[in-house]
């Protein structure tokens, strides 16, 4: 019998190397189950990381004031222009440095005494939702003062040259005005108030001055914006079915093999685990919408907290859109089955200018309790690249005065407010002084972008909020482009 | 370096490992059977206890099933009306002999446009002065639940249609495991609250969606799971999702 030669041997030996090699890893596969590889493919991703970190705001990046109002002399005032973060951040290193102060005392005050103090050379920043204060001096590393513990909640805060060793906090949800005083001055609110008279500033008036009425909310004398019409198309969440499958994976993760999957006739894709214990929807126009069951697992967070695990989340199921930023609209603390947790809503900046929409719905919304995001609902109106570069390209154009586009539409206003109850007359009962009364509750006039329903534009608009009630006009014509009542 | 001597080292290391590993699954499928036998006779007492009777054999357990994507079929009530005026009526011998009646229907329906390859006779039964037809849906021996067709006949024609069609588009990418039946009627014990005793009659396996929350209106696709429909009382049916990791 012919005996095999060394070489065959040898290659023969490698072959059975190779054969028992991966006899091994099947019968390793079978002993310790079928996750065993890609549990180790996830536990390597886990030590190295992912490739594709998505990005998340900070919650200081988010907690922006919705509008920073400086007096200057008698009845000039200024508006902090929306997209120009540069000087609420110097506010905010100001109260840091108000914080260090050893001694510092707390109290409640009149609102007649804070109107009188920011009658003075001052600055007021406003905020469209209330905070706990202990978490918003959390966020901003201020230095927590024993005698902060009254002070439930924040939506503004104030620095009058009146009393500048004092800083006014408002708590909104309690309407209750505080004075934090220390034993000096500490901050250079002076400085801020000073830069912004020496540079460039759009003069404002408040609508006493204009009107005679009691009224001091600022309105400007004339504006000049670049905002124009942006062209605007919706994420593109459902551009494929390997699109959506994407999306929906993002939030089934390991469970996504179990997960019902439901296509409507009209083209909305349904996702649902279990007995509807997570269903997700991802509609035909490119939005979404998700809920779970609270956890029973009573995990408690702090707002910050909360707004923390909404802010990843977000950015794990979506992301945060390139081209806007995203700031906080509102927060609320919300029940729901005998668990209390947060509601958060996140506009998005476009241009520097703020984003509203006509449906009432804002681009992002976030439900937290115990610990889990359990609400999401996502509709952003994303620009075109091609509108960004007009954008970016765009000259200025004075706007249409806000104190005649107020004047024109006073009856359509008056209409509104009688429909939502902050007029006490009817429609066909009008008295004399209709506009003395409607300009009496104006409390806010901004520029922005507003996308009309069933549109794909953005329109430059003049946003009018009074109380409950907000209303948009066509920034260079006045036009009525409709009304919210909240 | 000593290749040759070196592999020998290798083969035999790996021949250990792999008697090992052998080793080991035996004796764990081995522990599994006996634990099974046991648990079979423990859970059955247990069930006792909480007034639940097992009066059917418990079906096989199944290994390991994908999900199934169905479509819903409707007819088109405006083709069906059609049809039904033109159809010709059916003669006597033919209402007498069961062969020619599903000839007659399975005609119907291609004349309406329907027609399924797992659509399978579940029963013919004289209904008054006439006859019903069902059909239920069945893929690879597994029926997609609640999905029928039926036939009225009466009068030497074909009366009305009636249709629940879920079309089997197809399967899952990933096959899972199925629970045992014994799994199934555990779960189905944890929630189940009823006053009075339980007598299962029947336990099968079935591909299964709850239609409570969608609308054959508005849903076109959907997902049907593997469930374990239990039968139990007067004709109660519970279903159980199947898959191991839905478990409790």
């Amino acid at each position: 019998m012919l005996k095999p030669s060394v070489r065959t041997k040898e290659n023969i030996k490698t072959a059975v190397i190779v054969v028992l090699f991966l006899s091994a890893i099947l019968l390793s596969s079978f002993l310790w189950g079928p996750g065993t590889l890609s549990n180790l493919k996830s536990s390597i991703d886990d030590m190295f990381g992912s490739d594709q970190e998505e990005y998340t705001p900070g919650i200081a990046q988010v907690l922006r004031p919705e509008q920073i109002v400086v007096r200057f002399d008698a009845d000039l005032h200024t508006v902090v222009p929306f997209g120009e973060e540069g000087v609420w951040a110097d506010c905010a290193d100001q109260i840091k440095a108000f914080s260090l102060s050893e001694n510092i005392g707390v109290e409640e005050i009149d609102p007649s005494q804070i109107h009188e103090v920011m009658g003075y050379r001052s600055v007021r920043v406003h905020f469209s939702y209330n905070m706990p204060f202990k978490d918003f001096c959390e966020c901003y590393e201020i230095s927590w003062s024993p005698a902060f513990d009254q002070i439930e909640s924040m939506a503004s805060l104030g620095y009058s040259s009146a009393s500048p060793e004092s800083l006014f906090v408002y708590d909104e949800a309690n309407d209750r005005h505080y004075r934090l005083i220390a034993e000096k001055d500490y901050t250079e609110f002076e400085a801020v108030i000073n830069d912004l008279e020496a540079g460039e500033y759009v003069p404002y008036y408040s609508a006493g001055t204009y009107f005679g009425v009691e009224n001091q909310a600022v309105i400007p004398l004339s504006l000049s914006t670049a905002l124009t019409e942006m062209e605007v198309g919706s994420e593109e969440l459902n551009s494929s079915d390997a699109q959506v499958q994407r999306v929906a994976e993002t939030f089934f993760g390991e469970s996504f093999d179990f997960v019902r999957k439901i296509t409507e006739s009209r083209g909305a894709v349904i996702y649902m685990y279990g007995y509807s214990e997570k269903v997700l929807s991802i509609k035909p126009e490119g939005s979404l919408e998700y809920r779970e069951s609270i956890p029973t697992e009573n995990l408690e967070q702090t707002y910050a907290e909360a707004l923390n695990t909404a802010l990843q989340f977000v950015s794990a199921h979506g992301g945060w859109p390139e081209d806007l930023q995203p700031y906080l609209v509102q927060a609320k603390t919300i029940e729901q089955d005998r668990a209390i947790g947060y509601r958060f809503t996140f506009g998005m900046e476009m241009n520097g200018a703020p984003t509203y929409y006509a449906s009432g719905s804002e681009p992002i919304q976030a439900e937290v309790f115990n610990g889990k995001v359990t609400y999401y609902c996502r509709d952003l109106a994303i620009p075109t690249e091609r509108s960004l570069k007009a954008a970016a390209e765009a000259s200025s154009w004075d706007a249409f005065p806000a104190v005649n586009m107020i004047a024109q539409n006073y009856e359509y206003l008056s209409d509104i407010l009688i429909e939502a109850g902050a007029l006490e007359f009817r429609e066909e009962n009008i008295p004399e002084d209709v506009f003395d009364q409607v300009a009496t509750q104006i409390d806010r006039i901004q520029a922005g972008y507003f996308l009309e329903a069933g549109t794909e534009e953005m329109v430059p608009s003049w946003c009018l909020v009074m109380g409950d009630v907000k209303a948009w006009f066509s920034l260079y014509d006045a036009y009525p482009l409709g009304y919210q009542l909240q | 370096m000593d290749w040759t001597k070196a592999k020998t080292i290798l083969i035999i290391a790996l021949i250990a490992a792999n008697v090992f590993l052998l080793g080991n699954i035996a004796w764990i499928s081995v522990k599994e059977s006996r634990a099974a036998e046991v648990s079979e006779s423990e859970t059955l007492a247990f069930l006792a206890s909480r007034n639940v009777y097992l009066e059917t054999e418990l079906p096989e357990r199944a290994g390991k099933l994908p999900t199934l994507e169905v479509r819903y079929e409707n007819l088109d009530p405006r083709v069906v009306r059609e049809n039904l005026q033109a159809q010709q009526t059916l003669s006597e011998e033919a209402l007498s002999q069961e062969k020619s009646l599903l000839a007659a229907a399975e005609a119907f329906g291609e004349s309406c446009g329907f027609s399924s390859e797992n659509m399978e006779l579940e029963q013919v039964v004289a209904d008054g002065n006439g006859f019903l037809i069902t059909y239920k849906n069945v893929i690879d021996g597994i029926p997609i639940e609640k999905s029928y067709l039926q036939y009225r006949i009466s009068d030497h024609r074909i009366q009305s249609v009636d249709c629940y069609w879920l079309d089997a588009v197809h399967y899952g990418e990933t096959r899972h495991s199925i629970t045992s039946p014994l799994q199934a009627l555990l779960e189905f014990v944890s929630y189940h609250d009823q006053d009075g005793a339980v007598h299962v009659k029947a336990m099968e396996l079935v591909y299964w969606l709850d239609d409570s929350s969608v609308t054959q209106d508005t849903a076109v696709l959907d997902t049907a799971f593997p469930a374990w429909k239990i039968t139990f009382n007067n004709n109660e049916v519970e279903y159980i999702f199947a898959y191991e990791e839905l478990g409790e």
